[in-house]
């Protein structure tokens, strides 16, 4: 049985593997700060959904794969977000118990760690009841959703309660172990001080941050003071110059942004003051300060953190 | 409590920590709030000539470029697409898993409810759920009714008549809680419009409309007979996806693209997603001049080739092959599987033709080209693998 479930998803899979993503390898774009793409080839489909004790898994009444482009074909406008965010296809299985518990599976591929934890993160609400799967997930009645590395997986089910509940955890855990996937956040998460930062507010801006196209690829943190911090990762301290200088550019601001190490003040017509920091290969922001010597101090704090975390590589 | 109930009491219980989450960026979201409707009704008392129609028979007028709202990470982008004059907001349920409209609904409650056209869209599904739904959605958007309220893009056209999803809407209608009622559609186009007229239930239709579309005439026809018919039709999909490429290498002119819809003036306003400035400041002088230039001409009639999957069946490539290989078909059963998700049917369509797996094998090139640069021995290659998995395979 499990052979043929294998050979089913394997060959739907291989023939529905257009050919624009050969072997299934996307590169990784400039706003995934170098990370390299960890998924395994795009026709290990059956790896994807696991066998799982007292559970039988069949495609869906409809397509089971879906790519840029027909994704919209399944989740019409909402796919807008997901392509700008680097989604490299989507695969769908149903698992059903003898009981009659159905428990669906959506398994979103984006391009890197970093696009995966961009669409997550805007759909996350910090509200939510959140559980120990993947990198981190959350969990409502019918609804189980996790980041699991490149993946974005979304789990739901019709039946309510304990049976519902219980079938989505088992099947969400296997479906992880099957991914292999680290369970470690993007590392530039990690160098946002600590204090003060609220919890499960952190995103990721693939595209046009601030509303700027220049800006892409931020990390961004909300602090209870009103606060908000971004880093961007680029290759180079010339790229982040360029990149600072582009945005003070377009937000119609004149300043130097020749000089690494001063603090950029960006009067941005739109979002206001925008205190910006070059800082090698990370351009460092922050918005909502009340001054410069508040935003000095506390990019510092941010700064400090970068080069702490960067000396452990 | 069901899914629905469950979401709405954690997203409403959210509200506090995501109003702050939302409200975004320093200076404006510590503005009072007199300060911001103030800022939107000084900005509307400037003159301003935008085009705008009537949106069928609702008495709703709008300009013609509305804001699709794709993203929530910058309110700011709204308040300015307020300030410039647009006045409709589309959303959905289930867009950002709600917190799109969660934004929309901490950015609006400074502006007055007769100030803005909002509407959102609920999927298919039983008539109590339906409505269940749609009360999440007016929690998220902090509002006690929506302007539209859409069926959100069903996959089968028989859900637009569906009478359990009709007497829903009715209910909603009649109960306030939306002013008028639409459907949404990205496919089949011409047959949804259609459907939604004979219904005599929709007054509005947001459809797929854009200048790539091979089958734009009959898209048009249809919306001058639901036009006809009373109805109000708003375009979505106008930048025929932004870029030509799959890599997002190649824009489209969006600017051009948007104009070249709206020449049609059975098409009220349209919903152009906007996530920069530039975009917003772009789309927002559309409302004051739809009329395109020669270079915007130029720019759509000379776009690239090789975009898109949609045979139009012209046959030019008929009859170039010399294994006589029916290539129109062949192309179809590409659509069918890549751009309809259904390679059954193209299984059947190529089994049907008795092909056989990589009819190309051995062929030293290929002689068939096709207008809209179609890589057509790759397409071949790629669908025709279809005819050797059992169809119980396929869906």
């Amino acid at each position: 049985m499990r052979a043929i479930r294998t050979l089913r998803f394997s060959i739907v899979a291989v023939l529905l593997t257009p050919a624009y993503t050969p072997n299934g390898t996307v590169r990784a774009g400039a706003a995934d700060g170098g990370e390299a793409s960890l998924y395994r080839d795009a026709s290990d489909t059956a790896a994807l959904f696991p066998e799982v004790s007292g559970w039988k898994l069949s495609p869906p009444p409809g397509a089971s794969y879906y790519t840029s482009d027909n994704l919209w074909n399944i989740i019409d406008g909402a796919a807008e977000v997901f392509l700008a965010n680097g989604f490299v296809d989507l695969r769908i299985g149903e698992y059903a118990d003898s009981s009659g518990t159905d428990v669906r599976v959506e398994i979103y591929r984006h391009s890197s760690r970093a696009n995966a934890f961009g669409i997550y993160s805007q759909e996350r609400n910090p509200g939510y009841h959140f559980v120990d799967l993947g990198t981190q997930g959350y969990m409502e009645e019918k609804v189980l959703n996790f980041l699991c590395g490149v993946y974005y997986v979304k789990i739901s089910s019709h039946t309510s309660g304990t049976r519902g509940l219980a079938g989505m955890r088992a099947i969400g855990q296997a479906v992880e172990a099957t991914l292999h996937q680290e369970r470690t956040w993007p590392k530039p998460m990690l160098y946002f001080p600590v204090a003060g930062k609220r919890e499960n507010e952190e995103s990721y801006v693939s595209e046009s941050f601030l509303g700027y196209r220049a800006l892409a690829g931020a990390y961004v943190a909300r602090y209870d003071s009103g606060y908000r911090m971004f880093v961007i990762p680029r290759a180079t301290p010339q790229e982040v110059r360029a990149l600072a200088s582009a945005y003070a550019n377009a937000a119609g601001s004149m300043v130097d942004t020749s000089h690494a190490t001063s603090l950029v003040e960006v009067r941005d017509p739109h979002n206001g003051v925008v205190y910006l920091r070059m800082l090698n290969a990370h351009l460092i922001g922050i918005l909502g300060c009340p001054d410069r010597n508040c935003a000095m101090s506390e990019l510092s704090l941010l700064e400090e953190r970068i080069a702490l975390l960067s000396s452990r590589e | 409590m069901g899914t629905v109930d469950r979401r709405g009491f954690l997203k409403t219980s959210a509200i506090g920590a995501s109003a702050a989450v939302l409200s975004s960026s320093g200076v404006f979201s510590s503005a009072p709030v007199a300060g911001i409707a103030g800022r939107w009704m000084r900005q509307q008392k400037k003159e301003k000539k935008l085009i705008t129609r009537w949106l069928g028979k609702t008495g709703i007028e709008l300009p013609v470029v509305s804001m699709g709202v794709m993203r929530a990470d910058n309110p700011e982008l709204v308040r300015t697409a307020l300030a410039a004059g647009m006045r409709h907001l589309d959303t959905a349920h289930g867009y950002m898993e709600g917190n799109n409209e969660s934004m929309l609904g901490e950015v609006l409650k400074d502006y007055p409810r007769d100030s803005f056209v909002i509407s959102t869209k609920v999927p298919p599904m039983d008539g109590k759920s339906f409505l269940e739904t749609l009360d999440v959605s007016l929690r998220r958007l902090r509002m006690d009714h929506v302007d539209i309220l859409y069926l959100h893009g069903p996959s089968d056209v028989s859900a637009v008549s569906d009478p359990g999803i009709l007497d829903a809407l009715r209910k909603a209608k009649s109960s306030g809680k939306a002013r008028h009622l639409g459907v949404s559609t990205h496919r089949n186009e011409p047959e949804f419009i259609r459907a939604a007229v004979l219904t005599g239930v929709y007054e509005v239709v947001l459809t797929s409309v854009n200048f790539r579309q091979d089958h734009y005439a009959e898209v048009r026809k249809a919306m001058a007979e639901a036009v006809a018919a009373g109805l109000g039709i708003i375009g979505m999909k106008t930048m025929a996806g932004g870029f030509y490429d799959r890599d997002r290498t190649k824009p489209v002119n969006c600017k051009a693209a948007l104009k070249w819809v709206l020449q049609d003036p059975n098409l009220t306003t349209t919903i152009p997603g906007m996530t920069t400035f530039e975009m917003l400041k772009e789309n927002a002088s559309v409302n004051e001049d739809i009329t395109l230039t020669d270079e915007e001409k130029a720019s759509l009639a000379f776009a690239p080739p090789g975009g898109g999957l949609y045979c139009q069946g012209c046959g030019h490539c008929d009859g170039a092959c010399p294994r006589h290989l029916p290539i129109p078909e062949i192309m179809r059963a590409y659509m069918y599987t890549y751009g309809y998700g259904a390679p059954r049917s193209a299984r059947s369509l190529l089994t049907g033709r008795s092909l056989t797996a990589d009819p190309c094998a051995g062929c030293p090139s290929c002689t068939a080209t096709c207008p809209k640069g179609f890589e057509i021995r790759e397409r071949i290659r790629d669908v025709s693998r279809l005819v050797e998995v059992p169809e119980e395979f396929l869906s």
